[in-house]
């Protein structure tokens, strides 16, 4: 107690240095906070959108697949495979699909397209397909119609009841070739997507490709988004790996996971360069300390203070001046992030339009968690531990005589 | 017994080019309950010698032995321990601890020895009656007077019922009246309790009321006269 009334009255003896101390690194904790928000938020916007479009969290497929994606590495959709999935409570749903190439023709117009086979509503679960219908309906379980995504729709010059042939090739060889009603128009953000997607209901393509009750991938989601990779793992463990691969989203899509590490790169430089000036702030501030008040530890340390004490004290005043910005910092930091939280920025103009092109949302999202709040003050705490070297080193090198001479 | 014992002290300063020899082979002996002035001129050697004997700073030559131990074999750690146990002092600019009060800075010490509350708190306010601060306790250093300060060091200095207190020309910064009531409280306190003071000191008034005067000049002793008293 004596150490922490010592330590907190000495910050006052001059106020304004403790002050602007303080204020270092409140400036420095509100900033790294608001940009740590954004950035976070922005990757979890990013993986959300990746995820909720197209991957789930993870796939199940057949072992090799996802290196060499042919309608001949399908596994076969089977009752032990739901009981094993079903084993795994995690799981909130998942989405069987049968994915393969086919040409799609209409008229005079033929273009490459990509056929999935889909259960509707569990594909809706997941990627919220029926949400992006802008014309016509949603396909039903065993619907032999078509949804065509909106780019490729145009391409063909097709529309709604117009009968949309594709030709390709089937399961061992076989050749595919169907006729099928244009039932609805689906839209996606990303222009590739849009260009390109044919959703049929998966019996339909199954008897499409010749490839009965197979699958090319089941698409997982789940209640809790954190902890995928586990999921993942518990799943893994309890099918045969010689017939099935299970993959998270990074796994299938490392040029994401690069993008982000990356980015997050460039912002914890730009964080340490930020908590490097503050951290020449308060070993200035150290310094000046230690050098107003040396007699003052040569006197405590004469009348019988050990220095590890005195160590403390001066450890304890560079913990208050790190508490008092830290604190100040989150508590201005928390409302405006909340806020942000709750109501993403919306983007305008080209910077919205670029970022429908990519296929996300037009918004600039806070990431909302613990996690970088404590790794904030951490960081200021660890800067704090190496300031304390100075004094540390000093104080055990003083010589009372000389200090008392000062 | 002595309780300090002071054997061929030497000490040597090569800070500048000229090696300086503020003490050249002092021998003394200090029993207890003394109340002794060394005196001297500046640079006489009075600072160093009591800087020595307080364990402040070492000697280049000769011992220093506080009931029979020597302080010079003594690790730093050590030393600080033994400083407080056995030690109290009084600085010339008294040297209080400027962000506690006056009751505070006498119950410091008495925490580092690690004294219950009730003890301390019983002993802090024996020893500001005794030098007549007890209603200023609450002060700061900064809204006390010099004498006043210097009376708050002198109890501090008590507080840890040390063997013996030094003394380090404790009035040169004081007005007459406030050196003749601190004088008064430290010959009080030395005669009732049997408390030891060794004062280095220029202040002729200080060295009238002492009952030994040591007169060091050019780090020897030169003179060290025991007067009866009256």
């Amino acid at each position: 107690m004596e150490t922490i009334k010592i330590a907190w009255r000495n910050l006052w003896r001059n106020k304004r240095r403790t002050l602007i101390t303080s204020a270092s690194v409140f400036f420095a904790i509100f900033l790294a906070l608001l940009m740590r928000a954004f950035q976070l938020g922005s990757y979890d916007l990013m993986v959300h959108n990746i995820v909720h479009a197209y991957s789930g969290y993870f796939q199940v497929h057949e072992t090799g697949y996802w290196d060499d994606k042919i309608i001949n590495n399908t596994f076969e959709y089977s009752p032990e495979l739901v009981a094993a999935i079903d084993e795994v409570p995690e799981i909130l749903g998942y989405a069987p699909r049968l994915e393969s190439f086919a040409l799609g023709s209409y008229g005079t117009k033929t273009k490459g397209v990509m056929v999935n086979g889909v259960v509707p509503d569990e594909e809706d679960n997941l990627t919220g397909l029926r949400k992006k219908l802008v014309e016509g309906e949603y396909l039903t379980p065993d619907d032999d119609g078509a949804l065509v995504s909106q780019k490729l729709a145009e391409y063909l010059k097709t529309g709604i009841g117009d009968t949309l042939v594709l030709i390709g090739q089937g399961y061992h060889g076989m050749s595919a070739a169907g006729i099928f009603p244009v039932k609805g128009i689906v839209h996606f953000p990303s222009p590739e997507l849009d260009g390109r997607m044919i959703f049929l209901s998966l019996p339909t393509a199954q008897s499409l490709f010749s490839a009965d009750n197979m699958l090319t991938s089941l698409a997982f989601n789940l209640a809790e988004s954190k902890n995928y990779r586990q999921v993942a793992h518990q799943l893994k463990a309890k099918l045969n790996p010689e017939i099935y691969e299970v993959m998270t989203w990074e796994e299938m899509m490392p040029e994401v996971v690069q993008q982000i590490e990356s980015d997050n790169g460039s912002g914890l430089i730009m964080l340490a360069i930020l908590y490097m000036i503050v951290g020449f702030g308060i070993f200035g501030t150290i310094l000046m300390m230690f050098s107003e008040r040396i007699r003052e530890f040569g006197m405590m340390i004469a009348i019988g203070m050990q220095k590890i004490k005195l160590t403390r004290i001066v450890a304890t005043e560079l913990i208050f001046i790190g508490l008092l910005g830290v604190l100040a910092g989150t508590a201005a930091a928390i409302p405006l992030i909340y806020y942000f939280f709750l109501n993403p920025i919306p983007l305008t103009g080209e910077m919205a339009e670029a970022t429908i092109s990519m296929g996300f949302e037009p918004v600039m999202p806070v990431a909302w968690e613990p996690s970088y709040f404590f790794a904030q003050a951490i960081t200021v705490f660890v800067i704090l531990l190496m300031v304390m070297i100075l004094p540390v080193v000093k104080i055990s090198r003083l010589t009372v005589i000389n200090a008392l001479r000062r | 017994m002595s309780i300090i014992e002071i054997k061929d002290l030497k000490k040597i300063y090569n800070d500048s080019e000229v090696a300086v020899h503020a003490l050249n082979g002092v021998n003394l002996t200090f029993q207890q309950g003394e109340f002794a002035a060394i005196v001297g001129p500046s640079g006489s050697g009075k600072t160093t010698l009591l800087n020595l004997v307080g364990g402040l700073d070492e000697p280049s030559e000769g011992t220093i032995q506080i009931d029979g131990l020597n302080i010079g074999e003594l690790s730093s750690r050590k030393l600080i321990n033994f400083r407080l146990k056995n030690i109290g002092f009084v600085f010339q600019s008294f040297n209080l601890i400027p962000v506690l009060t006056a009751y505070e800075n006498v119950e410091f010490i008495m925490n580092l020895q690690g004294y219950s509350r009730e003890k301390r708190d019983a002993r802090t306010m024996e020893l500001l009656e005794a030098v007549g601060l007890e209603d200023r306790v609450n002060s700061r250093p900064s809204k006390l007077s010099g004498g006043q300060q210097q009376r708050v060091a002198v109890a501090r200095a008590l507080a840890s019922k040390p063997k013996f207190i030094l003394a380090d020309e404790p009035t040169a910064n004081l007005d007459s009246q406030s050196t003749s009531n601190l004088l008064d409280i430290m010959e009080k306190l030395n005669r009732e309790e049997n408390i030891t003071f060794i004062f280095s000191t220029h202040d002729q008034r200080v060295v009238n009321k002492a009952r030994r005067v040591i007169q060091v000049e050019d780090g020897k002793v030169i003179s060290d006269e025991v007067i009866q008293s009256p």
